[in-house]
């Protein structure tokens, strides 16, 4: 049987079951099992969910996309407690700290290294802002998670992370019971700290 | 006599980090000091922004500024090119940081361990107490060189008396060799490639050629 067609099979049958126990909360992923994916508005999945969690002024609020992404030293958590990882990420440019547009982080007043806080709906961290031509102005970036560790070496390293700001939600959980490692924030200048 | 020299094709290089981490094993230096590290560039604006990875160290300079300040004699030139620094002639003045142009020298004064004061197994046992308060860089790996004549191997080509860096590199960037013998490798790869060297206007007459085309 071609995948797609497993695949929408498997949908069908998993929203009998569910439907069967009174079960309607997965009803929105249950569209995701089909043989093509549909074009979505992405962006507005967050949006949406920002704005209905956290008022109608939320988008003005929380101006920024943060974005994560994983680096050659840290591909896998295995060697968080490895000096000598977090010694050679140090190299790699805004591993230790809030990546963001050279251009906007000046209108804003901020300069490379000024301590900043960023805010989620949810929570906040801070880290020390780096800045780089090389990033969308409405964009920042934490590279690596690391703040949920409890193992010694990696709690202290005292990173910023998104991990503190991403909201559980089914509005933004797909089918493969997986989020996006996507949320809306802001940024402010932490002032007398470097 | 040779003249050995390492190239790095910029065009290959991306990132990772693996030279730095196999050179801080290979000769056991303290947290923070790189003999051997890849710098991360970022030139141009947004939105037309390139980014690159230059691995830098000692350059192993022809004419090492290095070595004409030391008022110890304790920084010396092979024959060979290999730059080194005598730790019992050292006294640590810094003269030699100073003097560098590509800020490839350490002093370490307090002794460091990955995991604070206390040394683990293998830091205790590598720990050199000549290296303290003194200058130290990258030398090429000069013991693994200077074993390759005993045993009959070729610097660049036999893994074992190459750098620890050129040997660790994944994607192909860096290479060792000698300068002199035109049928080497990296002689071969600057017949047939543009090359440029940091700082040269200096007159340093640096070791390390930088790959960034084909001729």
């Amino acid at each position: 049987m071609p995948y797609q067609e497993r695949l929408y099979r498997v949908g069908v049958e998993l929203g009998n079951r569910l439907h069967e126990q009174g079960i309607a909360w997965w009803d929105v992923q249950l569209e995701e099992y089909g043989g093509l994916p549909k074009v979505l508005d992405f962006p507005g999945i967050w949006e949406k969910e920002t704005v209905r969690q956290a008022g109608a002024d939320a988008l003005e609020q929380f101006p920024f996309w943060l974005i994560t992404s994983r680096s050659m030293q840290y591909a896998w958590g295995s060697n968080v407690g490895v000096q000598l990882m977090n010694e050679m990420a140090g190299n790699v440019r805004g591993h230790n700290g809030v990546l963001m547009n050279t251009q906007v982080a000046l209108e804003m007043g901020i300069q490379e290294g000024d301590m900043v806080e960023v805010s989620s709906y949810v929570g906040t961290t801070r880290g020390p802002a780096m800045l780089s031509q090389g990033i969308r102005p409405d964009t920042l970036l934490m590279m690596g998670q690391f703040d949920h560790w409890a193992t010694p070496y990696a709690k202290d390293l005292n990173k910023p992370s998104m991990n503190s700001l991403i909201p559980m939600s089914m509005a933004l959980t797909d089918s493969t019971g997986s989020g996006a490692d996507i949320v809306r924030v802001g940024v402010r200048k932490l002032e007398g700290m470097h | 006599m040779p003249r050995y020299i390492m190239t790095a094709d910029l065009r290959r290089c991306i990132g990772c980090q693996t030279c730095t981490a196999a050179c801080r094993h290979a000769n056991a230096t303290p947290p923070g000091v790189q003999w051997r590290k890849v710098l991360d560039i970022e030139s141009g604006e947004f939105p037309d922004v390139r980014r690159s990875f230059v691995p830098v160290g000692c350059m192993h300079c022809a004419d090492p500024p290095c070595m004409h300040v030391c008022p110890s004699t304790a920084t010396y030139q092979r024959a060979d090119g290999i730059v080194g620094i005598n730790y019992d002639l050292c006294i640590g003045c810094g003269y030699c940081a100073v003097a560098c142009p590509y800020q490839a020298r350490y002093i370490v004064h307090k002794a460091e361990f990955a995991y604070g004061e206390r040394a683990g197994a293998n830091e205790e046992a590598r720990f050199d107490p000549a290296r303290m308060s003194v200058a130290m860089k990258c030398n090429f790996c000069q013991d693994r060189i200077d074993a390759a004549k005993e045993k009959g191997l070729t610097p660049g080509v036999d893994p074992e008396a190459t750098p620890a860096c050129v040997n660790s590199c994944i994607a192909g960037v860096l290479a060792f060799g000698d300068r002199e013998d035109p049928n080497s490798n990296v002689s071969q790869l600057l017949a047939e490639n543009q090359f440029f060297r940091m700082h040269e206007e200096l007159g340093t007459d640096p070791g390390m050629y930088y790959i960034f085309d084909k001729k």
